[in-house]
């Protein structure tokens, strides 16, 4: 993740105007619009999140969909069982948005760092496919689990409770999840900066050289998992408020696929740039079929075929993603010119 | 008789196959002590490194760092008891600049990797003592510039910082002069002769002036086993070693 002070003068004027966009989203009063920017919201968290697993740490997780799915099932659960007035494992169930955000991030987090305890044993092919078959068996068990409706899912009446905030607001709802994101960047900007930051890019690029200064890069690894996927808990529990529907479909593969496009074409290892994946993506799938169908009627059905390429061409030709695109030679580099002739002497 | 000294190992073997690369290998290395290892290609000394680093472990035998048996420890958990290594070949992070590297090491080797929040590049006590590390190996001048845009000599230079950084109990150096040219192989060597009898080193090298310049011991090995192993004037004339690096028959010739 870049420093903001890095960045050209253009980009960080154009970041500043997406921003002061963002806050100013509601006043348009379509609420079309509020409810489709906060889907984006809400994926471009879970993205930049797995970014962190992904880019930043070399991780290339294919079951981010379980984080998510966990999350929002923890609203659905919760719903659920309000809703009939029984108790939920002997407790009282809630609907407490802040609770239900814990209990998100601990269950997320949790699985995550259970399931990478295992996976992070593997590397390449194999952690993809470990991470895909963990994110898969909790699919088949939310689809079998007939107590909380099994495939059908479950529809949710009304938004967690949000205290002082009236979720049930889409101008509350919307400003809650861009405030989640921006937080999520300011922190995950730390992070990536800490010393723990540069352990994990530092297994990330030479992982044998890392373990020979002493760095454990198993546990460093692990802890940045568990981390993505207590954040990915999150966005679940704000994807449920937002679709008023939790289902095992947010479980599965396709979802995982999605975020792993929204990284890969924003610009991994930047945690910004996939909230322009996220961005472009979901405005792609909202808006390409439209598009197509007033080029000539009936084209619109088949928008995918025209997605697919689009989505090869950006991985082929912009390197680096859309993030890589607009902060190109933007960044100052420094360039070495040999020792200055004359050197002052130094004290040692 | 395998306890005492800084690095001691013991009977190591490590076979690949039907190939025994390290066959039975004994080795003390004492404190202060530049303790050099030469041999052929192909002798095992690589592997050897290795064994002791923590990247192999033997199929037989044990070792010691510190009076601690660290056979069993992972590679990151020795680096962290001190056994610092350099590679044969620069293995570095080619975007950190040369100050980044050291810090990096530095925060290795204090355990000090899961601080969450702190920005690394303002971390005042982390930079000052990184700036030393490098004053130390001469590479104060370099100490902002990325380690791809530093020359191989410097990279050598670099690895070195890095490994005193750690404040080492053992230094592990894996051929520093492998390809570098003759005044920065000067430097280098005149850096290592002013750390002797401050630190413990293991030295590879196949440079024999250097070896012999620098080595208070020399253990030389040879198929993967110790054929020699004394003060350098003993194995400058030891009849086995000539043999083994001039071949059978200039030997005889050498020694009628």
């Amino acid at each position: 993740m870049p420093r903001l002070a890095e960045l050209g003068l253009a980009l960080r004027a154009g970041l500043l105007t997406l921003l002061a966009l963002a806050l100013m989203l509601p006043a348009w009063g379509d609420p079309y619009v509020v409810k489709l920017a906060t889907r984006i919201l809400v994926f471009a968290l879970a993205a930049a999140a797995l970014d962190l697993a992904l880019g930043v740490g070399g991780m290339v997780s294919f079951g981010h969909a379980a984080f998510l799915g966990l999350g929002a099932y923890v609203v659905g659960i919760n719903f659920l069982h309000g809703f009939e007035g029984s108790l939920l494992l002997g407790f009282a169930p809630t609907q407490s948005l802040v609770l239900q955000l814990v209990l998100a991030a601990l269950l997320a987090g949790g699985f995550a760092l259970l399931t990478g305890a295992i996976s992070l044993r593997t590397r390449g092919v194999a952690f993809i496919m470990i991470t895909l078959a963990f994110a898969q068996m909790l699919y088949y068990l939310f689809v079998s689990l007939r107590r909380y409706n099994g495939a059908d899912g479950i529809a949710l009446w009304n938004r967690s409770d949000g205290g002082l905030l009236d979720l049930e607001d889409p101008v509350a709802f919307y400003f809650l999840c861009l405030a989640a994101l921006l937080l999520f960047l300011f922190v995950g900007g730390r992070l990536y900066h800490s010393r723990f930051g540069r352990a994990l890019r530092a297994a990330r690029d030479n992982e044998r050289r890392a373990q020979a200064l002493g760095i454990d890069t198993y546990r460093v690894r692990l802890v940045a998992y568990g981390i993505s996927g207590a954040v990915t808990g999150i966005a679940g529990v704000l994807l449920a408020n937002a679709t008023y529907f939790v289902g095992p479909a947010y479980l599965s593969w396709p979802v995982s696929g999605q975020l792993l496009v929204m990284v890969v074409l924003g610009g991994m290892g930047t945690l910004v740039g996939p909230v322009f994946g996220a961005l472009v993506l979901l405005l792609l799938e909202e808006f390409l079929p439209g598009l197509l169908d007033s080029v000539r009627p009936g084209l619109g059905e088949s928008w995918k075929i025209v997605l697919g390429p689009l989505l090869v061409a950006i991985a082929l030709y912009a390197r680096g993603g859309l993030w890589g695109v607009l902060a190109r030679r933007r960044v100052a580099r420094v360039r070495w010119t040999g020792p200055r002739a004359a050197k002052a002497p130094r004290h040692v | 008789m395998c306890e005492g000294a800084v690095l001691r190992a013991c009977e190591l073997v490590k076979r690949f196959g039907g190939l025994t690369a390290v066959d039975r290998v004994s080795l003390a290395v004492e404190s202060g002590e530049i303790h050099a290892l030469i041999g052929p290609n192909g002798a095992g000394k690589t592997t050897l490194v290795n064994l002791i680093a923590g990247e192999l472990r033997p199929d037989h035998g044990r070792v010691w760092l510190s009076g601690r048996e660290i056979t069993r420890l992972k590679v990151a958990k020795r680096a962290r008891l001190g056994l610092a290594r350099s590679f044969q070949i620069s293995s570095l992070f080619g975007s950190l600049t040369a100050l980044e590297h050291v810090a990096l090491a530095l925060q290795g080797r204090w355990g000090s990797s899961f601080r969450f929040w702190g920005d690394a590049a303002r971390d005042e006590g982390l930079l000052r003592r990184a700036r030393a590390e490098l004053a130390r190996v001469g590479l104060e001048d370099a100490a902002d510039v990325p380690a791809e845009a530093l020359s191989h000599g410097q990279r050598r230079q670099l690895e070195l910082a890095m490994a005193l950084a750690m404040d080492p109990v053992l230094l592990l150096l894996d051929e520093p002069l492998a390809g570098i040219g003759l005044e920065e192989g000067e430097r280098m060597v005149e850096l290592l002769a002013g750390l002797r009898g401050r630190v413990a080193m293991l030295l590879v090298e196949h440079d024999m002036d250097a070896v012999f310049r620098l080595a208070d011991r020399i253990t030389v090995l040879t198929y993967g086993r110790v054929i020699a192993s004394g003060p350098p004037a003993l194995i400058r004339d030891h009849p086995e070693v000539v043999r083994a690096y001039l071949g059978e028959g200039e030997a005889s010739d050498a020694a009628p």
